[in-house]
């Protein structure tokens, strides 16, 4: 890492997030000006209006340029979306902003002036507030139980978007808005629909000669600071970076550091249009590999400078926040945006794609040792052994869990099965925490409410009713009534499939709600064949599309029908009923016998769990996962369907983020020994502290999935103990588990590193330990600013001691 | 059938890659510094972890043959005369505060766990280690099991102290690529005093080795103060191993404290309970002693 690199890394370490009150403030002005027009032509003009106005900053000593708030770290407000949860943090409830166990964020009282002043302007129309009085009561009761929750996309904009920059960058923006010209110009207004999709295409001219506009802002102030520098090299310096801001993202960049550019202007322009998450970087290491090869070549560039510039645009991704509620804090904490950035993998023709720039971005990883972006290694069987080498040593040194592996072919058959075709399967990039994409193709690579399964397993054991609550929404028998294991798994799906109904409706609504209050353009018009058809992402302009939030639980339900199994059924400890009455006790009931505690330990220690290859335990998890899997997929069908996307269906994604811990909080005693509020399983990973046979033999179990479900990603964290990945011979065991895993065509695995000697540490020093790293679940966070009680399941999970024998 | 006290399937120290690790139970040795007690008796027995036990009794209501005691004064007493080990009582605690050590077992059904990891195995060179305990104290099961992994094209390794007869080792060591041959003191009275048993065979064992085996060889020493960190007796060591024709290394084992738990859950006294564990990195004179032999030495694998 050169000492700029270093310098900036450790300002922005210093750099407490603010809220920034600019784009509300240029967008709210501009939206009143045009109420009653269409609402993609209204979002373009606001859209224009805040790349116009915002202010701009460019750091000390940086390459790239492009802010999404007026400083670093800084977090722009988007009022469309929703409004309470920031009127009731102003005021405290639950807590102040600043205040906040994690996320916090600063302001000063004339911010929070400006902002509760734009916020009283949207109140009773924003997308949150108008889906939530559309949906059936039925919906928003399982909202608010916590079975579904659709808060992050209807608080907030859609996103996992992924443009296809290897597509985009060699015809710039002005190729986008050539081919949006020539559309328009095909258009036959005299025929139906054509007048909204001239509105669309004209948008679409509009928001990409804004973007053009906010980099030709940023060449003048480059030009003009260029002018003031003293000091030689960097004048050099700024002037460069002034006639990349001409050139790009408008035209072909003509260098690496262009196109590095160029691909930051489209990034920064799409979260300036929408504060939907997620928005990946793609095949990072392809796309931008020849501009680096040419500069080589050239001799206008070395590995070094290559390197300094990846850098540069690491520590840029780490400037941009998202201000984000409370609640949806604890569901994704650290700040966390989720950009995927994805390296390796195949050529099109099957070859291994890896190349210098791969290990570029590896180096880049390991030095800037940054939560984002969230770096993803696809595997595939030809991948080299010495990239899987360097690659476990960089998980080493970030100690964030990044990379992540993914498996190329796997993820590839799970596409295939979806329905994409044959020819765009090599391409496919992970998208947000881990969603497979097609770049370029692909409106929403996640979207949709949340499910929480060991909620809906709680409901079903108590006939249908929440405990917490009492609100029954779908009666039926409950666990004293059932008179097999299969009577508790066939209640259990019926249950299930209310909730995924209510889910497939919520959505189908929130997609109208947004269809007339937050169309794209700028974002659709990447993403073919939005500007082809006229169409916005949400109309059917994509190829590909698919619904689907992340559901939590599987593996905590899986052990808990194991436990109702050995217990209840086969070794008849004890009867349905008093075990149902020993979860509805929290196993606090000390006058039953056995006792609600002894009942806990037989269900903890003696029954079959998932993660040590038993089948007694392992077929439960995979019956489930059976079921959630193929029902999404065959059953239901997104807002697009027959609109021109395929499949348009929804799909099954088990991408749970650290809901796991939040969702855990909402779900009482459970039968596999767990107790009220404590978190539930990650992922696909085994429920904290079920595995006790070692890595092998939880990688079986997760083998076992039925995978073929799983292309919306399936969250794997294995914990490492921190000597293994020090030796070669402790890598290359680490690639077979690895490879071992992919051979059984599973998604996904990432591991932690981090001792809990070091973490425990860190709880204790928190000012020691500020850029201490780690894997929370699809991302990487700093430990010390997460809260108690996230830091303490991060620690729990068990530690595969793998230097022991 | 043999007997089998754990089966650890991830064992990333005894020997290439990913491998599974079978200890076998019973030893004709019983070394002071031990660090798995539980392997040495042949039989079946219960381990106690006095400290997870919560009192409850209801082991001692299982226990058919009486054997467990709860003496208000110590807590529970397990009477081995009467415990049959039949395991009742560790399936009724729900507290893991007993434990099964010794489990017979079937050549199929260990090749049928060992077969659920066979392509971690391939994937990283690694394969199938005995140990115990000592394998060649249960040649005919040792020989079984590894011929079977053999015929399903594992690698093998065999860790020994050696104390065996020839038949025994010929009998094993046609079925093994890699062998871990320990070596614990050169002299006779020494040896006599710290495992019970003469050093006798396990030289002469040692001298004979490549005529009954042409594999891999390692040595390992355990270092273990007060029996044999004298210089000489260390040096006398590495001498013998670098006499063995085509001996890879020699690795050493300093003493460890790991294993005293498991002393005071089998109700015994390990006899070095106060030996200090050895600071690895005063152990670096081997490695220059072994080079001057002509042979590397190797501190801790593990
Ligand atoms: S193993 Fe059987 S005989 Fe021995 S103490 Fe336990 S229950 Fe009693
Ligand atoms: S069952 Fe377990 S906890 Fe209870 S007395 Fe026996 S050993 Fe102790």
């Amino acid at each position: 890492m050169t000492l700029r690199t270093d310098r900036l890394r450790n300002e922005l370490l210093e750099a407490r997030p603010r809220i920034c009150p600019e784009r509300a403030r240029f967008f709210t002005a501009s939206m009143k000006m045009t109420d009653g027009q269409p609402i993609v032509k209204r979002r373009v003009r606001a859209y224009g209006d805040v790349l116009r106005s915002m202010s701009l900053y460019v750091r000390d000593g940086e390459l790239l340029v492009g802010n999404l708030a007026s400083t670093p770290r800084g977090a722009p407000v988007f009022p469309e979306y929703s409004v309470e949860w920031i009127e009731r943090e102003f005021h405290g409830d639950p807590y102040h902003f600043y205040e906040r166990p994690n996320d916090v964020y600063d302001y000063d009282e004339e911010t929070k002036t400006e902002v509760l002043e734009i916020l009283a302007q949207w109140r009773g129309h924003t997308v949150y507030e108008i889906v939530r009085g559309l949906i059936p009561d039925a919906a928003r009761q399982a909202w608010d139980i916590g079975a579904i929750d659709d808060d992050w996309v209807t608080q907030n904009g859609f996103g996992n978007i992924l443009p296809d920059y290897g597509v985009l960058l060699p015809q710039g923006l002005r190729g986008v808005i050539d081919r949006a010209k020539a559309r328009l110009a095909e258009l036959d207004l005299k025929q139906p629909g054509e007048a909204k999709k001239q509105w669309f295409l004209e948008s679409v001219i509009a928001a990409n000669e804004s973007v053009i506009g906010f980099a030709g802002r940023y060449a003048e102030k480059l030009e003009e600071m260029a002018t003031r520098e003293s000091d030689k090299a960097r004048r050099a310096e700024l002037e460069t970076m002034a006639r990349n801001c001409r050139n790009v993202p408008e035209n072909p960049p003509s260098s690496f550091w262009e196109a590095l550019q160029a691909v930051w202007f489209i990034h920064v322009g799409i979260l300036l249009e929408t504060n939907g998450i997620a928005i990946s970087f793609g095949r990072f290491d392809q796309y931008l590999w020849p501009y680096y090869e040419r500069d080589l070549a050239s001799g206008k560039l070395t590995r070094e400078k290559a390197l300094e510039l990846v850098e540069s645009f690491f520590i840029k991704v780490n400037e941009l926040n998202i201000f984000r509620s409370w609640a949806g804090a604890k569901f994704f904490p650290g700040y966390h945006m989720a950009f995927n950035l994805a390296i390796g993998g195949q050529t099109r023709d099957g070859k291994d794609a890896s190349n210098e720039l791969t290990y570029v971005v590896l180096d880049a990883t390991a030095k800037v040792a940054m939560p984002k972006p969230s770096v993803s290694l696809k595997w595939f069987e030809r991948t080299p052994r010495e990239l899987m080498s360097r690659t476990l040593e960089v998980v080493q040194e970030h100690s964030g869990g990044q990379p992540a592996f993914y498996n190329d072919p796997g993820v590839m058959r799970m596409l295939k099965n979806l329905g994409v075709a044959q020819e765009d399967l090599w391409n496919w990039a992970p998208v947000g925490c881990i969603e497979a994409s097609i770049p370029g193709k692909w409106d929403f690579a996640c979207k949709g409410p949340r499910l929480n399964k060991a909620k809906v397993l709680e409901m079903a054991l108590h006939g249908g009713k929440d405990p917490a609550t009492g609100i029954t929404l779908l009666p039926g028998g409950d666990l004293a009534s059932f008179a097999s294991a299969q009577d508790v798994m066939d209640a259990y799906k019926r249950q299930l499939h209310y909730f995924m109904e209510l889910q497939v409706m919520i959505e189908q609504i929130n997609d109208e709600v947004h269809i007339q209050n937050d169309l794209n353009p700028f974002r659709a018009s990447l993403i073919s064949d939005c500007i082809g058809r006229g169409k916005d992402l949400l109309e059917g302009g994509s190829i590909y599309s698919t619904d689907g939030g992340p559901t939590v639980g599987a593996m905590t339900a899986g052990d808990a029908l194991a436990g109702i199994e050995t217990a209840v059924f086969e070794q008849r400890w004890i009867t349905g009923a008093q075990l149902l009455h020993a979860i509805d006790t929290n196993f606090e009931d000390d006058s039953t016998t056995p006792t609600g505690e002894e009942i806990r330990l037989l269900l903890l220690n003696k029954a079959p769990k998932f993660g040590n290859d038993d089948d007694r335990a392992d077929k439960w998890t995979v019956a489930l996962t059976d079921y959630l899997g193929s029902t999404y997929q065959k059953e239901f069908k997104n807002s697009r369907y027959g609109k021109g996307p395929v499949p348009a269906c929804f799909a099954y994604c088990q991408s749970s983020v650290t809901a796991n811990v939040a969702m855990g909080k909402g779900v009482g005693a459970l039968p596999n020994g767990r107790k009220a509020g404590e978190p539930l399983n990650n992922g696909v990973s085994p429920a904290t502290g079920a595995e006790k046979n070692g890595p092998t033999a939880t990688i079986n179990s997760v083998g076992k999935l039925p995978s073929i479900w799983f292309s919306r990603g399936a969250i794997f964290n294995l914990r490492l103990s921190p000597d293994t990945l020090l030796t070669q011979a402790g890598r290359d065991r680490v690639t077979a588990l690895v490879q071992t895993l992919f051979e059984k065509n599973q998604y996904h695995i990432q591991f932690n590193v981090v001792g809990t000697d070091t973490l425990r540490a860190a709880q204790a020093h928190p000012e020691e330990y500020r850029d201490l790293l780690v894997r929370v679940a699809g991302y990487s966070a700093f430990f010390a600013p997460l809260n108690r009680e996230l830091q303490e399941d991060i620690i729990r999970r068990t530690e595969f001691d793998m230097a022991q024998c | 059938m043999g007997r089998i006290f754990d089966i650890k399937r991830y064992a990333t120290g005894d020997g290439p890659g990913i491998r599974a690790l079978v200890f076998l139970k019973g030893c004709p040795l019983a070394c002071a510094w031990c660090a798995n007690p539980e392997s040495q008796h042949a039989e079946t027995e219960i381990l106690f972890y006095r400290d997870r036990c919560v009192g409850c009794g209801r082991c001692v209501a299982v226990c058919p043959t009486g054997a467990i005691g709860l003496d208000p004064a110590v807590g529970l007493t397990t009477d081995l005369a009467k415990c049959t080990a039949c395991g009742r009582c560790v399936d009724a605690c729900l507290h893991e505060a007993r434990e099964k050590v010794g489990e017979d077992r079937s050549v199929d059904e260990v090749m049928e766990l060992l077969g659920r990891d066979r392509r971690y195995y391939e994937n990283s060179g690694g394969g199938v280690t005995l140990t115990g305990g000592e394998p060649l104290f249960q040649p005919q099961f040792s020989a079984a099991l590894l011929g079977a992994c053999k015929r399903e094209g594992l690698h093998t390794a065999l860790e020994t102290s050696g104390f065996a007869d020839r038949e025994a080792m010929e009998l094993v060591l046609e079925h093994v690529d890699l062998l871990y041959y320990d070596l614990k003191h050169p002299g006779p009275r020494a040896h006599q005093a710290g495992t019970g048993q003469s050093n006798a065979p396990v030289l002469r064992n040692l001298s004979r080795i490549r005529e009954a085996f042409s594999g891999d060889l390692i040595v390992r020493i355990p270092y273990v103060p007060g029996f044999n960190e004298d210089p000489d007796v260390q040096r006398k060591m590495i001498e013998t191993a670098s006499r063995v024709r085509g001996i890879r290394r020699v690795e050493i084992l300093p003493y460890h404290r790991l294993g005293l738990t498991k002393y005071a859950a089998l109700g015994r006294t390990c006899a070095v309970a106060d030996l200090a564990p050895v600071d690895k990195g005063s152990l670096g004179g081997l490695r220059d002693l072994g080079r001057r032999h002509g042979i590397e030495v190797e501190i801790d694998a593990r």
